[in-house]
């Protein structure tokens, strides 16, 4: 026991004593062998002392571990207050790692894991994380391990939560700076998600997102996805859930779910094109019903994936208000938007869609004043509508027109209206034979009279030029 | 032909110079009165070119006719005939204004000489004046008219072309409620356009100007088309004469029915695009489109036109750069007046329009 306590004392002052002593030329090589003299010493006191009875320990292991390092307590510093009896010693007081880890602790006894459940037991201890005997030292865990190790840890009690991060985008991936359970659900400071200092609060989500999506670079991240996490703060859901607290607005997780997140391009995924409705259905329920029963819903639900889903006209990370000019659904944008698809030549050939409609809707007074920034004309959608455009109800049938022009230019009945005729009007043949002479006599009769002017002004130019000077 | 006023107390003066210009009386009116005072009142019913005075007469002596000319009829040229004791009252009346002086007593062929004289000055003082006032063409009320054509036009192309291009034009209208602002710039454009027709179809038919002005302009198909003819043989160097036109010539005919005809039309398609709305519950669908493309293609048609041959004319044509002063002081120049519209320029100076040498050779 003297030995023990010597050891002890040695080691404990072992660093007082290197640090009184001057900065003098080689004080490392002098002080190595005291060092190494001290913790072989502690060591060889401690081991018989203690192991001799508590053989289940595994000695190495624990020298091997943070603990076990040199100038670190040995077994009496966390196991204190052993005092001898005559037959052994007494039983020592629970081990406090808060002594020497004070600031860790703190934020410990605020997080989850401190709170009490069923009497007095904390939900986890930190030896239930981090063990006791065998903490690995930080330094020696590679990179590429952290997340195995940090898996290991939150499966003994989350496995079904684990299991689904295995299988998630993040899970599988094999860079060393993947996000891992602490990394959104934070270490000693974890809190419950609806704790609004938790990191996964509603309104966090997106912060926590950030930190590696926007903020970390060169960490094999793409572009799109760090581009994904920015534009998202812009957008309506960011604006709602950051500048306005809406905590209903959507936010990373709603979209791309959590643990088991997936990339687009996987067919479980809540974000892949199929699913897309169904995600967005969660909370716009209603407009998700109508899109259902639209000419494009209804394809999707045949398993035809061309078809626009909500993000192909709301876009998904930048979605903006209607009312927003920079929308890809405000009124002057409809039109591009549409016409991605409707005036695209593969598509129109594959589904034989009828064509020139971009061209005619330009040559149109609506497509004109639109393209002048003119947000009172029509567009694609004020005549065909947006989530239920349909097919035969459709609102463009000739029996509709009247009511569906009649939205903008109103009239008291709409069946006395003369509102017939062809709208997307490709040639003035279309329109009516009138329309179409009229325009010929047009163009004869601009050719002629502006040929006459060049003629005219040619030879009077030439008259000139020769009659220079005389007169 | 000039019409000369003698005035002179010897009755043998008079004859003699009616004896004088007899011969010649197919170019000179002769009339002559004995007193000042018969002058003055001759005066008050014709008009005369040159006036040859006695000085000394009694009562209303020749420097008092000269002043009574010189105050009331600037136009009239006074010539002092005067004897050797008197020269210095002649050269004193000639520096109160008097063109010139001949001696008594003169032979037939001095006083044919200094009748020469006298028309040679007062043809270059009448030239003089008419080259640095020009030819009133426009009066107020047209330049007027004519500005607020050119307003409300450049205000109509501006808001209008952007709808024919609007790719080329997209962000040209940048500014929130710019879109509302052109069409109303547009609406306005084309209410003071249609206003300024109506009130010129007013003052052509029912001001006496405006009817003068309508009638010299309406078409006279034989004689318009010969002009033309005309005018492109001379401007191919066919023929060495320019057709002589009269107020307006052809071009400018045809310019004005072509205005005349483009307000009515764009006036016309304009109003069913304006109110297609509430238009087409009441006509078909394709009347609206046959508006369109009249809107359209009439709208290109006259800016080309304006922007090729109206500029070409008034602003570029070789003697006419860098530009007519007429749309702004309503004023022409003379050497314009005689090229462009000679019968006119006859009809209002009665003399003949020609350039006299020198101009043709300054030019």
């Amino acid at each position: 026991m003297i030995k023990v306590l010597f050891a002890a004392a040695a080691f404990l002052l072992s660093p007082v004593l290197f640090a009184e002593e001057p900065a003098a030329p080689a004080p490392t090589e002098a002080a190595k062998p005291a060092e190494e003299g001290s913790a072989s010493a502690k060591a060889a006191a401690d081991e018989p002392a203690c192991t001799e009875c508590h053989d289940a320990i595994d000695r190495p292991q624990f020298d091997a571990s943070a603990h076990g390092k040199k100038g670190n307590a040995g077994c009496t510093g966390c196991h204190d207050g052993v005092v001898a009896t005559s037959d052994g010693h007494d039983t020592p007081k629970p081990v406090e790692c808060s002594r020497c880890h004070a600031e860790i602790a703190g934020k410990y006894a605020e997080g989850l894991h401190a709170v009490k459940k069923d009497g007095d037991k904390p939900r986890a201890t930190c030896s239930a994380c981090h063990g006791n005997h065998a903490i690995p030292r930080l330094e020696k865990i590679q990179p590429a391990e952290k997340k195995k190790a940090m898996e290991a840890i939150c499966r003994t009690c989350h496995p079904a939560a684990v299991e689904a991060y295995d299988g998630g985008r993040h899970g599988r991936s094999a860079n060393a700076d993947v996000a891992t359970c602490t990394d959104c659900h934070g270490g000693h400071d974890m809190h419950e998600k609806k704790d609004p200092a938790s990191r996964i609060f509603r309104l966090n989500i997106a912060t926590t997102c950030a930190a590696c999506h926007v903020k970390k670079n060169g960490t094999g991240l793409t572009e799109a996805s760090k581009k994904a996490v920015s534009n998202y703060f812009g957008s309506i859901h960011g604006l709602a859930m950051v500048e306005s607290g809406l905590l209903v607005s959507a936010t990373c997780a709603d979209c791309h779910g959590a643990h088991a997140l997936a990339d687009p391009s996987s067919p479980g995924s809540p974000v892949a094109r199929a699913n897309v409705p169904a995600t967005c259905g969660k909370c716009h329920q209603g407009v998700t019903a109508v899109y259902l029963d639209s000419v494009h819903g209804r394809e999707l639900a045949k398993g035809n994936i061309d078809v626009p889903v909500c993000v192909d006209c709301h876009q998904s990370h930048q979605i903006r208000s209607h009312y927003d000019p920079k929308s890809t659904t405000y009124a002057t944008h409809v039109s591009e938007t549409c016409l991605r698809c409707h005036a695209d030549q593969a598509t129109i050939r594959k589904y034989e869609f009828p064509g020139l409609r971009a061209e005619t809707y330009a040559e149109s007074y609506h497509g004109a004043a639109s393209k002048l920034g003119d947000t009172a004309v029509a567009n694609c959608a004020s005549c065909h509508s947006s989530h239920d455009i349909r097919d035969p109800k459709s609102s463009t049938h000739p029996d509709n027109l009247p009511t569906t022009c009649g939205k903008c230019h109103t009239t008291d009945d709409p069946s006395k209206s003369m509102l017939t005729g062809k709208i997307h009007v490709e040639t003035a043949r279309q329109s009516h034979w009138i329309t179409d002479v009229v325009f010929r006599l047009y163009m004869v009769l601009i050719a002629g009279t502006l040929g006459f002017f060049a003629f005219f002004i040619a030879i009077d130019l030439r008259r000139a030029w020769r009659q220079r000077g005389k007169h | 032909m000039i019409r000369i006023l003698v005035v002179d107390d010897e009755p043998a003066i008079l004859k003699g110079f009616e004896k004088a210009l007899e011969k010649h009386a197919d170019r000179y009116h002769v009339t002559s009165v004995s007193s000042g005072e018969e002058a003055a009142k001759r005066l008050e019913v014709d008009s005369f070119d040159l006036l040859f005075t006695d000085l000394k007469m009694p009562g209303m002596d020749g420097l008092a006719v000269i002043e009574h000319v010189r105050t009331r009829y600037p136009k009239t040229d006074v010539v002092m005939m005067t004897g050797y004791s008197t020269v210095e009252s002649a050269i004193s009346a000639m520096k109160n204004g008097a063109l010139d002086y001949i001696l008594k007593p003169f032979t037939q062929e001095e006083l044919l000489a200094i009748v020469h004289k006298a028309e040679r000055l007062r043809h270059s003082l009448i030239r003089m004046a008419e080259e640095r006032v020009g030819f009133q063409r426009w009066n107020l009320n047209i330049r007027v008219q004519h500005f607020i054509l050119l307003t409300t036009f450049t205000l109509l192309g501006i808001t209008g072309v952007p709808l024919l291009f609007p790719e080329t034009f997209k962000g040209v209208f940048f500014f929130e409620g710019s879109s509302f602002l052109r069409g109303l710039t547009h609406r306005i454009s084309a209410v003071l356009m249609m206003a300024l027709g109506f009130y010129h179809v007013l003052y052509a038919l029912s001001t006496e100007e405006g009817n003068r002005n309508l009638r010299a302009i309406l078409p006279r198909p034989l004689d318009d088309l010969k002009e033309l003819m005309q005018l492109i043989r001379y401007t191919l160097g066919r023929s060495p004469d320019h057709p002589r036109a009269g107020r307006y010539d052809v071009f400018e005919k045809f310019e004005y029915f072509a205005v005349v005809w483009g307000t009515i039309v764009m006036a016309l398609s304009g109003l069913i695009l304006w109110f297609a709305a509430s238009l087409f519950h009441v006509l078909p669908l394709w009347v609206i489109d046959v508006a369109k493309v009249v809107h359209r293609w009439e709208a290109v048609l006259a800016i080309l036109s304006i922007a090729l041959w109206h500029t070409y004319h008034v602003h570029f044509k070789p003697g006419v750069f860098p530009g007519l002063s007429v749309w702004w002081n309503g004023r022409v120049s003379r050497e314009y007046m005689i090229h462009h519209h000679p019968i006119e320029y006859e009809e209002l100076t009665g003399r003949p329009a020609v350039l006299d040498e020198h101009e043709e050779v300054a030019k």
